[in-house]
Formats: structure tokens, sequence, C-alpha cells
């Protein structure tokens, strides 16, 4: 009877796992013709929704990885390589969580985004959105880029 | 006993919340535009390639996505054919990114066309599309809402994609 009682515990508990499993997700890919790996120098753009400084965060997370990035609001008044934009999405669940931020990292010279990446998270795995910067860049340059 | 009825009770709950996830992945046939109006047609053949997606519970799966798309554009006929990746003159990339919402999904696409030799960039634009299902389950809601988005964001890509200034090689 134990044996039983476990065996159905068990199951129900591997498909509790598969149905609420985290479901955390992540992409990062770049476009056909991207120069991303040729790329040196970056330009975080704080995006005027966000009260968060969120490009802050980025640049942090992109500097940690050897990337030479300026941030700041408005457009760029040097020459960079790339602009990085962000989009970041809030979800209510006790408290307020980032559940998804988005990269675009637009090439300069043409205009076009070149690469692009997203982390969602729900709330049980919730991030800051550092945390998601840190899960998106480290999979579009690797750990450690340049 | 007692506990042999909580187990039975919880598997049989943990099978309901199993079944309610698998059924909650959109599908290709819901999220493909019929009757696309388009502007103009580019006779050049293309290819597809969709990424961004994910294969998981109230996310859009790439196959599925692409195979809604692939439909979509042979049906509207803006390219002259649709082939395999890597060949054809051109390559549409769509990259599935910012979704969010429980019930008024709203999903935002890259949309981009590259020429296949030099994969240079000619095109691209970013769309948005929302989805509003009133289905009672919510589990149904919120899958529909989001095949609605898709399916809106392909026929506003394709509309969009028409009006594009290609410089077709003729």
């Amino acid at each position: 009877m134990p044996r039983v009682l476990s065996k159905s515990l068990l199951c129900g508990l591997i498909l509790f796992s598969f149905s609420c499993a985290s479901g955390a997700a992540r992409y990062a890919g770049e476009l056909p013709g991207s120069r991303l790996s040729e790329m040196s120098r970056f330009y975080v753009q704080h995006q005027p929704d966000d009260k968060r400084d969120i490009h802050l965060a980025i640049q942090e997370e992109m500097m940690l990885l050897g990337l030479s990035v300026d941030a700041g609001k408005g457009p760029p008044s040097d020459n960079y390589d790339a602009v990085v934009t962000y989009v970041d999405r809030y979800a209510w669940d006790v408290t307020m969580f980032c559940a998804q931020l988005t990269l675009y990292v637009r090439d300069t010279r043409t205009g076009y985004v070149t690469a692009t990446g997203w982390s969602w998270r729900p709330s049980t795995v919730r991030k800051t959105p550092q945390g998601h910067a840190r899960l998106i860049l480290r999979e579009l340059f690797g750990e450690e880029s340049k | 006993m007692i506990v042999r009825s909580l187990a039975t009770v919880g598997l049989c709950a943990s099978a309901v919340v199993f079944g309610a996830a698998c059924s909650s992945i959109p599908s290709a046939d819901a999220m493909r535009a019929y009757n696309q109006p388009i502007v103009g047609t580019w006779p050049v053949a293309a290819s597809v390639r969709v990424t961004g997606g994910q294969n998981f519970a109230f996310r859009i799966g790439n196959a599925e996505f692409e195979k809604a798309l692939r439909d979509s554009i042979v049906d509207a006929g803006v390219f002259s054919a649709v082939v395999a990746v890597g060949t054809g003159e051109y390559q549409l990339d769509v990259v599935l990114g910012d979704g969010h919402g429980m019930e008024a999904r709203e999903l935002t696409v890259l949309w981009s066309v590259s020429r296949v030799p030099t994969h240079e960039v000619v095109w691209q634009e970013f769309v948005t599309s929302r989805g509003r299902s009133h289905h009672f389950l919510g589990v149904t809601r919120q899958r529909r809402s989001l095949e609605m988005a898709a399916q809106e964001n392909i026929r506003l890509g394709i509309e969009a994609l028409s009006r594009a200034e290609l410089d077709a090689p003729l």
C-alpha cells in the first residue's frame, strides 16, 4: 500500500512540476549580416517611460562583460558602433516585479536592429531588470566577450 | 485511507493542471491570416525564418508561427515563392519579442528582410498587435488572446511588407 501511495505522489509531483514549471524563458540572437562580434563601442539609451534607470543597469552588465559602454538620456552624441534600447514589462503578484526585459542592439551604420534578446520570468523565479539584462547579454555576447 | 484519498485528489489536480498547460500552446492554424489585403507584390523568391519563440505554455513556438506565417504569405502572394532558408533572393526574418499581458495580449515582433547573398538588411519594421478573447475558460482565453495577437501581427506584417520598397533584382 505505501508503495502505491508513493508512486501516486511521485506521479503527481512529476505532472505538477511539468505543468507548473517555472516557465522562465529567454532568447538572444543576431540577424543576418550582424557585425556584433566586431563592435566595440556601445551606447545604452535611456527610454522615456523608464523611471528605474535601467539603462545604467544594462551598462553595468555590459561593462562586466568587458565591453566599452556609455549610457545616457537622449540620442548618442559620439560615434558608437551600436545603440542599445530596451522595453521593460511589469506584472503584479503580491508586489510588482519585472516580468520581461527585451533588448535591441541597433547598428549605427545601417540604423537597423542587428541583434535582440529577451528574458521572461514569472513571479516565482523573479529577477530584477539587471538580472534579466545579465541573462540576455551573456547569451548574446558570451561570458566575457572582449 | 484519508492519505490515499488525498493522494488521489492530488494526482487528479496535477493531471488537470498538466492538461491545462498542454492545451495552452497557440496553434498554427489559429494564427494564420486569411484573405490578406496587400498593396504590392515582389517578384522574388524568399525564405522565412522565425526565431525568439518558445514552445511552452502561453508562449508562441517558432515552428507554429513559421507555419502560420508561411501559409499566410503564400496565400497573400506577397513573394513569388516561399523557398527553403539559404535559397532564394531574400530572407524574411521574424523575431518574436516583447509580448506581455495576461488577457489583453500585446505582441511586438521584429520583421526584417535581407538579401541572401550579401546578408544586407533592406527593410525592417516593428509590428505591434493586440488580441483579446472573451472566452469563459481562463486557459482558453489566454491562448486565444495570444493567437489573435499573433494572427493580427501576421496580417499587419504582411501588409507592411507589401508596402515596403524592396528593390528586387530583376
